[in-house]
């Protein structure tokens, strides 16, 4: 699916986010790094409108997503680094079945439809149990099965596994980077899944710096801040 | 203090959620009314201990289970009646205040009970279709329902701040006290209404 960005300003009050950025993305793995605070996080907020640009356009897979954030949100689903700000519901089982609260499908359909992608997520067993009792790693996963049950054509996640350990951080990063068939776009720090991406776009300052070989982007970035 | 819902095959978990939530609504408001009446508030404390009976019965240890459930559930609510107890006697005779008390304790087990039997998702539609004539008025049941099952969501969020900011305080050896406590656990849960608006926009909930 095609991002397109057109001369985006993004500003909050007198301070500026995003500087007049425009970009064209179609890789199915888009990594973004930077610094805190250099416009990562509110690039990938503006693909999901949740961040409506100062000036300039955003456009997901042809839908100006200023005009159209209802349908870009429906074909674009967003990861929090805090799982917890996801889940909706108080158990694992209604969470995900709320994503499908406004499909026409039966009960008995809905709750196959649940039990399938929880299963998919390893949380099968977790159905029946408070949403909020889980481990980080389980939240995040069901904040991802919630999403992907919709079938979003793009995944926007940012930071998602900030809050992880490393085992969780390696089965979110698999999910996100192997498993999935849709499309990503990971804001993260962790040069480690930014390096495996399609190609990374690393923002500094509210600019984008650079956009290519993900190797080659992280290097350079490393040279700096390391 | 507020349960939630607890796997079970008893007859208080195979109840419909409607009628079960219109039988706390009609015990509440009559223990309230007739409040004043010792006998009444008796047989509502009562009808919750029977209530944990029936709910928490197990095939293993008969009703034992649902003896042990309720006295935890009291031990649980020590502070509750203390908060709401001991001021009263300041003003109140000893007996109006235990009437009082009592009171607020039916309504509390009686709630408790009704919440650890329900699934949020039966409940949830329960209160949906109960809204559903008030459509016409300009109320929309899925937002009302949906309010309702994030406040169930944000209590143990909420919870948690309290833990967080207990912890942090003692961490730099204060003794946490209510006063301490109230501005670190308001800001944070401030900051996730906050953070939790974007969320549920970015799910395509709008309220």
């Amino acid at each position: 699916m095609l991002i397109e960005l057109d001369s985006v300003l993004v500003a909050f009050g007198s301070k500026t986010a995003l500087d007049r950025i425009s970009v064209t993305l179609d890789q199915k793995r888009i990594g973004v790094i930077g610094l805190n605070g250099s416009g990562k996080s509110t690039f990938a907020r503006l693909l999901n409108g949740l961040v409506t640009p100062t000036s300039g356009m955003v456009r997901v897979g042809g839908i100006d997503v200023a005009k159209g954030t209802k349908a870009a949100r429906k074909q674009a689903g967003f990861i929090f680094s805090n799982p917890d700000l996801q889940i909706v519901m108080p158990t694992v089982f209604e969470d995900v079945a709320f994503s499908l609260r406004s499909s026409k499908l039966s009960k008995d359909e809905v709750r196959a439809k649940v039990l399938t992608t929880l299963k998919r997520f390893g949380l099968q067993d977790l159905v029946d149990e408070p949403a909020h009792s889980l481990s980080s790693g389980q939240k995040q996963l069901l904040a991802i099965a919630a999403i992907v049950i919709n079938q979003p054509k793009l995944i926007i996640a940012d930071e998602p596994t900030a809050l992880l350990d490393l085992a969780n951080t390696r089965a979110v990063a698999e999910l996100l980077l192997e498993e999935l068939d849709q499309q990503v776009v990971l804001v993260t720090h962790d040069m480690s899944l930014a390096e495996r991406c399609d190609v990374v776009v690393r923002f500094d300052n509210g600019e984008i710096l650079e956009i290519g070989d993900p190797k080659t982007v992280v290097a350079k970035y490393l040279r700096v801040y390391a | 203090m507020i349960s939630i819902y607890r796997v079970g095959d008893s007859r208080l978990h195979r109840w419909s959620a409607g009628p079960k939530l219109i039988g706390l609504l009609v015990l509440v408001t009559a223990i309230s009314v007739v409040g004043d009446n010792p006998w009444f508030i008796a047989g509502g404390f009562a009808l919750a201990f029977v209530f944990y009976l029936v709910a928490f019965v197990d095939r293993s240890s008969g009703y034992t289970s649902g003896l042990n459930e309720f006295a935890i559930q009291l031990w649980k609510l020590k502070w509750l009646i203390a908060v709401v107890f001991l001021p009263q006697l300041f003003f109140e005779h000893f007996l109006i205040a235990l009437l009082h008390t009592g009171r607020v304790l039916d309504a509390v087990l009686l709630a408790s009970v009704f919440s650890a039997t329900t699934k949020n998702a039966d409940l949830i539609r329960a209160i949906e279709k109960a809204c559903q004539p008030l459509a016409r008025m300009g109320v929309r049941p899925e937002a009302v329902s949906l309010v309702f099952a994030m406040t169930v969501n944000a209590i143990p969020m909420v919870i948690q701040f309290v833990a967080n900011v207990k912890e942090a305080q003692q961490a730099r050896g204060l003794n946490p006290k209510i006063t301490l406590m109230a501005v670190p656990v308001l800001v944070a849960s401030l900051k996730y209404a906050d953070d939790f608006s974007e969320a549920l926009l970015a799910r395509g909930v709008e309220l």
